[in-house]
């Protein structure tokens, strides 16, 4: 700043009643047009180091004008049409294909939201993605290793910071972030101690037992049942085995029959595994305590054809029900195979809201092909909806021919019927992302349905919204070829 | 000439508008469509919901659309999906039917049209310099009373102060100047006494220049009576000899308040390497007009608005239609900054001027950006909430050709230009 410049602006600060400064203003604006003209352009900087260069090829144009159209925060945001962007990206790291640099920033934000992009970002981003996020903290974290862990966080820090350290220590040494959570255990607040815990997930092993024993002693509900679900993930615990014996003196085998004599009491012992005594309305006392022991019991505790045997007197399906909790609380794959033979033919006579439930989470235990197998049976049996919507969503992109055309053969006819609108809708979105990207595969399904039957309408426009996906995703594939 | 996807997309007003576009981009969605390459016309028709059929044309040398579908877009989804049917070689070559020749000869003849100038008489204009010069006054007396009081304090004086002013000039016909009162309280309440200064003297010497109009250069007193708010006559600016050349579209920038959309569309002469400025006025929420295509060339007349350093221009002839061209010319920092002081110096109050460099990279200086080139020269770009992280991306530390706006602030890039074409920043 010139000082001639700087008497004028204190000069002008002041007041010229206070210091006078004749053409003050006159003055100024030649000096201001002056210092403009004179622009501060920067001087000796040198041109800083090139990215490194590129291998694969970019995507083509229309694709990258594509994918930043998915990625616009204007068109509703990027969660709308995750599934797309993933597919997108996908394709790309499948043919080679890199994103255009002009993509990568919002990408990268995308990425820092939905965690399922990162992966995907740093296998499409070239070279350029990984140079770009290393100069912007907000991505670099990205790319960064798993945080190491600060001890001020522990002894100083907000609960979340807490439990990110005792997470990060458990991933590098488990034994010694169970010693810290036990050392101040007893002086830990009732409101921190439950996600305190759940940190013991990270490396959950039968070391942490005794700790978890004590938590099922704790004042706090939250600290019981978080203890009570760490246990019953420990393969051979003692948790474990007095379930067991709780079970098998209720469930005992007789020859080809099994007999069933419920619990008669729900001792203090039990209350202390986590058993509540008081059933849920219109369940009698002792059938629930059966329900609860035998979904708690580990399923290897059972002769391996136990679901083969004949359940007397009536009690096979609370026996079926509280095993299928198990199967699915266990993630045991044949356990709910075998299990969802029993239930399914049940539930389609009898589709109990909770029951459908149960036969849900089962299909989330099911490996990919299982589940699709059990989706095709389903739409190919008239009117067996039980759960149906669930598993297909649960059958990952891209479906097997079997299940397209099963699902087709089954669009096909309820487009044909009145009332399919909700259903129709429905499965049409959960198809949208995962059908092939195949806009024929649609041809002649509304040939026939009557245009004039206004019931049906949301059926057909639901399909006509589903082709249009399609065909989207089919000319998003082409671009990228 | 066909287009590409990417020039079709980039006339879309929205994305949603893209998605559409695409939805319609298939030749099963069209009838008797088609296009004339020597009028450069489009046609189609297209089902629309129930039985209803639109018909959809567009003419490729404006671009200009036509479309008997009810949406308020320019160029809506069906203009758009026959835009982009035709860039991807599915339209066939035909003979236009008759609606859409039609459509055509009346267009034409309204381009063609010209309307008589406007009579104003002596006694309105008289009477206007009358106004505009007891406001000028006032203004004067209002600047000096600032800097007597000090303006240490102003920070603390709000919008009020600053606003009462600037009507004042509004009801004197002085609406440029009225805007730089307003733009006082930005200065004012950001705590910088620096700019403050510079704006109340700059807003000093309108006042002395226009005391003494007669006595300025044309071009000077065209530049004063612009800042101050006087309105050229577009008929008067069509009169000016025309500056023909094959213009570059480097940028394109909305800016957008409640009521109104400023879209700026910055050219460069290919030939000549002139900067030009169409500017165009929107009520808010309307469509913006889509004549300009970012990356292509149009060889055309520009006829300038008057001023000490023209910019403003309005096209007066197109030679042809929109083509799209490799990026050309531009300048090293060094030399783009000598353009601007050439530009001060015929018009000191200009606050916005275009540049168009070539060889720059993005580099961070402190907490700030700059651009540098190949001589270590750097311009700093102007603080903004948002990183240059696209820029930083496209170039990835390699030069690039970039369009811009050098303010006082600092340069505001616009579009970066790598091998692959134009990206909006």
């Amino acid at each position: 700043m010139s000082a001639q410049w700087s008497d004028l602006l204190s000069a002008a600060l002041v007041g010229t009643e206070r210091r006078p400064a004749p053409d003050l203003l006159d003055d100024a604006a030649e000096l201001a047009v002056a210092r403009r003209a004179a622009v501060p352009a920067l001087e000796g900087l040198t041109l800083p180091e090139p990215a490194p260069e590129e291998t694969a090829p970019a995507a083509p144009a229309a694709a990258s004008v594509r994918l930043a159209g998915l990625l616009d925060a204007q068109g509703g945001g990027v969660e709308a049409r995750l599934d797309l962007v993933v597919e997108w990206l996908t394709a790309a790291v499948d043919r080679g294909l890199r994103v255009s640099p002009a993509v990568l920033p919002e990408l990268l934000d995308a990425a820092r939201a939905h965690r399922s992009l990162r992966p995907l970002v740093a296998a499409a981003g070239g070279a350029r993605a990984p140079w770009l996020a290393a100069q912007n903290p907000t991505w670099a974290y990205l790319w960064s290793p798993a945080d190491t862990g600060n001890p001020a966080a522990w002894e100083e820090g907000t609960l979340p910071q807490r439990v990110a350290h005792l997470r990060a220590v458990r991933a590098k040494d488990p034994d010694a972030g169970r010693e810290l959570l036990e050392s101040g255990w007893a002086g830990e607040g009732g409101e921190d101690r439950a996600p305190l815990l759940e940190a013991l997930r990270v490396n959950l092993s039968a070391a942490d037992e005794a700790l978890l024993e004590r938590a099922l002693d704790d004042r706090r509900r939250e600290v019981r049942n978080r203890a009570l679900a760490l246990l019953a993930e420990l393969p051979d615990s003692g948790y474990g085995r007095r379930m067991a014996d709780r079970a098998r003196a209720a469930v005992q085998r007789d020859g080809p029959l099994l007999r069933v004599d419920p619990p008669a009491v729900c001792d203090s012992a039990m209350q202390r595994d986590g058993i509540v005594p008081k059933p849920p309305a219109g369940v009698g006392a002792r059938t629930w305590w059966l329900e609860e022991v035998v979904a708690r019991t580990p399923l290897q505790a059972w002769p391996p054809d136990l679901l083969r045997l004949t359940v007397a007197d009536g009690w096979d399906r609370v026996l079926h029900r509280a095993l299928a909790r198990a199967a699915a609380g266990q993630r045991a794959a044949d356990w709910a195979a075998a299990l969802l033979d029993l239930l399914e033919p049940q539930v389609k006579a009898d589709p109990r809201p909770d029951d459908v439930f149960l036969l849900e989470s089962l299909y989330e235990v099911l490996p990919a092909a299982e589940r699709a197998d059990r989706a095709v049976a389903k739409l190919r049996s008239p009117d067996d909806e039980a759960g149906l919507d669930r598993l297909l969503d649960l059958c990952p992109a891209p479906w097997p021919p079997e299940l397209v055309a099963a699902f087709r053969d089954d669009l096909v006819a309820l487009v044909r019927r009145s009332g399919t609108g909700r259903r129709v809708r429905e499965r049409s979105r959960i198809a949208a992302t995962r059908l092939p990207p195949d806009p024929a595969l649609l041809d002649g399904i509304l040939a026939g349905a009557d245009d004039r039957d206004v019931a049906n309408m949301a059926a057909r426009q639901a399909v006509e919204r589903l082709a249009e996906t399609l065909r989207f995703r089919h000319d998003m594939i082409e671009e990228l070829s | 000439m066909l287009w590409s996807v990417a020039q079709v997309l980039a006339l879309a007003p929205d994305a949603a508008s893209q998605r559409a576009a695409r939805e319609l981009a298939g030749p099963h969605r069209w009838r008797e469509a088609g296009w004339d390459p020597e009028d450069g016309l489009l046609w189609g028709l297209c089902p629309g919901s129930g039985t209803r059929l639109y018909q959809t044309g567009v003419d490729t040398s404006g671009p200009a659309y036509r479309c008997s579908c009810p949406s308020r877009k320019i160029p809506c989804k069906h203009a758009l999906g026959l835009l982009l049917l035709w860039a991807g070689g599915g339209l066939p070559e035909a003979t236009p039917p008759g609606w859409a020749a039609e459509w055509y000869a009346a267009r034409e003849a309204r381009t063609a049209r010209t309307t008589g100038p406007r009579t104003i008489s002596p006694t309105t204009i008289e009477r206007r310099a009358g106004r505009v010069a007891a406001g000028l006054a006032e203004l004067d007396r209002w600047l000096a009373d600032q800097v007597r009081h000090g303006i240490a304090g102003a920070a603390r004086l709000g919008y009020g102060h600053w606003d009462a002013m600037a009507a004042r000039l509004v009801d004197a016909q002085a609406p440029g100047a009225a805007g730089s009162v307003r733009r006082l309280a930005s200065a004012a309440s950001a705590g910088a006494p620096d700019r403050l200064l510079t704006e109340l003297a700059l807003l000093r010497l309108l006042v002395a220049a226009h005391d003494r109009l007669d006595a300025l250069p044309a071009d000077l007193a065209a530049t004063v009576r612009t800042r101050v708010g006087y309105q050229v006559a577009t008929d008067d600016v069509l009169a000016s000899p025309p500056v023909r050349d094959r213009w570059l579209v480097i940028a394109i920038h909305d800016e957008a308040d409640e009521f109104l959309t400023v879209r700026r569309v910055w050219l460069s002469g290919v030939e000549h390497g002139r900067p030009a400025l169409i500017l165009t006025f929107t009520p808010s929420g309307q469509q913006l007009p889509g004549d300009f295509v970012l990356g292509t060339t149009v060889d055309a007349d520009l006829c300038f608005y008057p001023g000490g350093a023209p910019l403003r221009a309005l096209v007066s002839a197109r030679h042809g239609p929109p083509e799209p061209a490799a990026a050309v010319g531009g300048l090293r920092i060094g030399a783009a900054l000598r353009g601007y002081a050439a530009g001060l110096a015929a018009d000191p109050w200009l606050d916005r001027w275009p540049m168009w460099l070539a060889g720059v990279v993005p580099v961070r200086t402190g907490a700030r950006w700059a651009v540098v080139d190949d001589t270590g020269a750097g311009l700093p770009l102007a603080r903004s909430p948002e990183q240059p992280w696209r820029l930083v991306s496209v170039s990835g530390n390699r030069p690039v050709r970039l369009a811009g706006e050098w303010t006082p602030a600092g340069l505001r890039p616009l579009t970066v230009w790598s091998a692959d074409g134009p990206e909006m920043l």
